[in-house]
């Protein structure tokens, strides 16, 4: 049996709160905020303490779905990387790159923001870049 | 008094009487709730002592709960301190774990700990290492009742309109274990309002926490707005030590007045 | 608990009365109700949270 408590952060907001995953067998089954951490000192938001309902949640998209006569089903990453980069094309050629808006959220780490915001400013050429927290 | 701790896990690990231990390891630069299975592991055994006395505790009960329910068949020790002790007696009668499967390893609080706690027993009855210290004057539930009606109206309404419904104090509980909350029934408390209808949310809780709560704290430790819901939970108490002569898990094998069907169980 | 949290505990009154005993029952409730009248408004007749906002 493996029952271990695991530091991280929560992905939630700008705040960083710190927290221990609880993990009983391989499956996270609850949070408790840690107490020694200076950024929250034991206290978590309502978002926080419920980190863990959401890693191994059946609703979790598992493959790339793309849109078939209306109906959402399931390709492959190379399909719908290569549907997704033609249409783009195709979009900034006929309407032009300012046609397009690029919105990130703040679940997923700086270095994947960046990225996007290069995508949208260096290979789209638009400054429509904005996050989830604007909304 | 860690040392003696960690000897008595050790010996209890090698003997295999338990499967495992649930207490504290110092990691990361943090204290956090661990499961010992090794003895190699105990170099790094914590007491739940970061800065001060007691300021890192974890209602490690609860833990306890998610591994025996996963593993009924083993046995498992756990750190205890008063409080904690208290609950186990209490979880006991709520058939929440079974006594025959947990070993409990107990230590005391200091002085200033207790003192600071309020705690009317700083220790567990079985202590594995450390002296008892004295109970706690009970100031805080002493001081809301020395105010007029008026001004404890508009004390505790003041507090409860910063409460922003973590359920902060309900999670980190080790006496919470309702599969269905009421505070989380969408009939009693309505989704999407803050603060919510006070003080019915908060009274709510006191109620339930009637016959259940150790007074550990952590609830109030826990609360982002810093409400003193311990004072609230002490009040109830206090009122059921009064009423019912009931102290929650002071006294093995005593269930609580509102856990009780058969009249006269109980009854010398 | 009523009373420390500052809430008149003489506003809440249990009494226990069999659904035969109607008089007695429309005597306790003209009885509280009077007594209610004299206590006055309740605090929590105000939402305090729109009282702050």
């Amino acid at each position: 049996m493996d029952y271990r408590t695991v530091l991280t952060t929560c992905t939630y907001c700008g705040c960083g709160c710190n927290f221990f995953l609880e993990v009983l067998d391989g499956k996270a089954v609850g949070t408790i905020p840690c107490k020694t951490s200076p950024v929250n000192e034991g206290k978590l938001c309502i978002k926080g303490w419920n980190v863990h309902e959401f890693i191994h949640n059946e609703k979790r998209l598992k493959k790339p779905l793309l849109r078939k006569n209306g109906k959402l089903e399931e390709a492959s990453w190379d399909e719908a990387l290569d549907f997704t980069a033609a249409r783009l094309k195709e979009i900034k050629e006929k309407s032009g790159p300012d046609s397009i808006g690029f919105l990130t959220s703040a679940k997923v780490t700086n270095e994947e923001n960046y990225v996007l915001q290069k995508f949208a400013r260096a290979a789209v050429n638009t400054n429509n870049v904005d996050h989830c927290a604007r909304l | 008094m860690i040392d003696s701790i960690k000897d008595k896990v050790k010996e209890l690990l090698e003997t295999g009487e338990i499967q495992g231990f649930l207490g504290l390891v110092r990691k990361n630069g943090h204290i956090a709730p661990h499961l010992f299975q090794k003895g190699e592991e105990l170099r790094d055994m914590s007491l739940g002592d970061n800065i001060i006395a007691g300021d890192s505790r974890y209602p490690l009960n609860k833990y306890l709960m998610n591994i025996a329910k996963a593993y009924p068949e083993e046995t498992f020790g756990v750190l205890v301190r008063g409080c904690d002790d208290r609950g186990l007696q209490a979880l006991y009668t709520w058939n929440q774990l079974n006594p025959k499967k947990v070993l409990a390893v107990g230590i005391t609080c200091p002085q200033d700990l207790a003192d600071a706690c309020e705690c009317l027993q700083p220790y567990p009855e079985n202590i594995t290492a450390g002296d008892c210290a004295k109970a706690g004057a009970q100031k805080s539930v002493a001081a809301i009742d020395a105010l007029v009606l008026s001004e404890r109206f508009s004390y505790w309404m003041d507090e409860f309109v910063k409460c922003i419904k973590c359920y902060g104090c309900s999670n980190i509980c080790p006496m919470c274990f309702c599969n269905e909350c009421s505070l989380k029934c969408d009939d009693l408390v309505k989704s999407g309002e803050l603060p919510p209808e006070i003080p019915v949310f908060h009274h709510t809780r006191a109620m339930h926490m009637v016959g259940r709560c150790v007074d550990c704290g952590l609830c109030e430790e826990a609360c982002p707005s810093g409400i003193p819901l311990r004072t609230l939970y002490k009040k109830v108490g206090s009122i059921m030590d009064d009423k019912f002569d009931f102290k929650t898990g002071m006294i093995r094998g005593q269930r609580s007045p509102l856990n009780k069907i058969d009249s006269t169980e109980g009854k010398k | 608990m009523l009373k420390f949290s500052g809430i008149d505990e003489e506003r809440l009154k249990a009494s226990w009365v069999s659904s035969a005993e109607a008089p007695e029952l429309v005597h306790e409730f003209d009885t509280f109700i009077e007594e209610l009248r004299e206590l006055g408004p309740s605090p929590l007749k105000v939402d305090y949270r729109k009282e702050l906002a």
